[in-house]
């Protein structure tokens, strides 16, 4: 018996109103529930053991945070940053997996209602992790995507910001040289930054259809290799999908990271006596 | 940083229920277009109510996990690691006092004992000389009581002696006077007197 192949959109179970629940987003749900009982708990924690040494989970968890900070360093280049940019990046990282994780949980995908798809009746699975519905990688890209954009702006001001997509004060700087040749770059960097505009919209394609993809790629693939043969052959393809969902994790999670960082670097400037340039950036 | 990405954050969730409020009219029985929507973004599931459904799910949990774990958890570990490098340091300091402290009662400690060591000889130099004139005038009182002594035990003889003589004399005269007053007469018995007196003496 060859089980239905998960399909690409999650499916809905039940609606509230006007709103699908849809198998996926039972599972974010879930997820969201869970992390805020581990916050509450990590908390409490923090809050017992304020003045003294970490115990139990919350030790286990500052030792995470400690490799985190080192991967992080490595990207941002200064401890402070990394602390400022840990709150959406570790978030993103824990959330996506666990989530992806929780695909691998025997009973997601398994369990479910019988619901009547397309003429013919199917098993509608109860679960099915939050990361294989592109609505909850898109909202996570544009999340990462946006606060990037707005952190750059108040980093490094607006007009140095607008400045690195749309060129116009190295192309005024230009004109007023008089150099036909540096009027000529300045017009190809010009278009460049509107090139620069297009990729960011890419970022946002690609940081949700990459997760999408990742996961859902290997949901279908255990589910294949479930209908060939049910026992011992998807296991080394369940702890291949283990390591998959932390690289997926650490993919998306440093990704934003670098968007964070670039965002917040001022490009070097080659006019620095622009009068424009000299606006204050606000001290965070 | 923190308060402009919650700013962010905030203008984030604004922009997407204004877009849910534009887009919610058009969309008519979510629950079968999420499936039955033939176009590509049908396909793939991307409805707006889902979309922003998730975008909530995953905004509670990055402001949970903000205000709960990240915020405090990274600001103790800076301030654990604050203490511990200035308790580090402290000790540093404490070990160099103590060193030194021990150095200064070393040296403090020898002091000490020469100037205890100084005391005492002078003590007991000082005691010595005080014995020895104590024992000198010792023996000067005693040689002295004993002169004293003797001096007193000759002038008692002596005048046990001359009291004798006298009384000796006395008795002499007297005698003599008994024996010779009816035969001699005033002028010999002057001459006697004085005779016996010269040879008594």
């Amino acid at each position: 018996m060859i089980a239905a192949l998960p399909p690409l959109a999650a499916e809905p179970i039940f609606a509230i109103g006007q709103l699908p629940i849809t198998n996926s987003y039972i599972n974010s749900t879930l997820t969201m529930i869970g992390f805020v009982i581990f916050a509450f708990f990590i908390n409490r924690a923090v809050k017992a053991y304020k003045n003294g040494a970490p115990r139990g989970l919350l030790n286990f968890f500052e030792s995470i945070l400690e490799v985190l900070y080192q991967y992080f360093d490595t990207v941002t280049q200064s401890r402070k940053k990394t602390i400022q940019f840990l709150p959406l990046v570790g978030t993103l990282f824990f959330f996506i997996l666990v989530s992806n994780w929780l695909g691998l949980f025997p009973g997601i995908g398994s369990i479910g209602r019988y619901l009547v798809h397309g003429g013919e009746i199917l098993l509608v699975p109860l679960f099915r992790p939050a990361t294989t519905d592109l609505n909850m990688t898109v909202a996570m890209a544009l999340i990462a995507v946006t606060v990037s954009h707005f952190l750059g702006i108040f980093v490094i001001g607006f007009f140095k910001y607008f400045n690195k997509f749309v060129k116009v004060g190295d192309l005024w700087h230009a004109v007023k040289s008089f150099s036909p040749m540096a009027i000529l770059v300045a017009i190809i960097e010009f278009f460049v930054g509107i090139l620069e505009i297009i990729s960011e919209v890419a970022k946002l394609f690609s940081l949700s259809l990459r997760l999408f993809g990742n996961i859902f790629a290997g949901e279908v693939l255990l589910t294949v290799l479930a209908s060939i043969l049910p026992y011992l052959l998807p296991l080394p393809f369940i702890g291949l999908e283990i390591i998959v969902a932390i690289v997926q994790a650490t993919v998306f999670a440093m990704l934003t990271l670098v968007y964070l960082t670039v965002a917040t670097t001022e490009v070097a400037s080659h006019h620095s006596d622009h009068p424009e340039d000299l606006e204050p950036t606000p001290t965070v | 940083m923190n308060s402009i990405m919650k700013t962010s954050l905030k203008y984030i969730a604004i922009t997407g229920l204004m877009l849910s409020v534009l887009l919610a009219p058009n969309i008519a029985d979510a629950a079968s277009t999420v499936v039955d929507d033939p176009s590509l973004i049908g396909m793939f599931g991307i409805n707006w109510k889902l979309f922003l459904a998730q975008l909530i799910n995953f905004g509670i949990v990055l402001f949970v996990l903000w205000k709960w774990v990240w915020k405090p958890v990274t600001s103790n570990m800076e301030e654990r690691t604050k203490k511990i490098e200035e308790s580090l340091i402290n000790a540093d300091r404490i070990t160099e006092e103590k060193t030194e402290f021990e150095a200064w009662k070393e040296t403090e400690m020898g002091k000490a004992r020469q100037e205890a060591t100084a005391i005492i000889s002078e003590a007991k130099t000082q005691a010595e000389t005080v014995k020895n004139d104590i024992l000198e005038k010792a023996k000067l009182e005693q040689q002295a009581l004993l002169e004293k002594g003797a001096r007193e035990l000759t002038q008692q003889k002596e005048q046990a002696i001359a009291d004798a003589k006298s009384e000796l004399a006395d008795l002499v005269v007297g005698a003599a006077e008994k024996l010779i007053r009816e035969k001699v007469d005033k002028k010999a018995d002057q001459k006697l007197i004085s005779q016996a007196m010269k040879e008594l003496n």
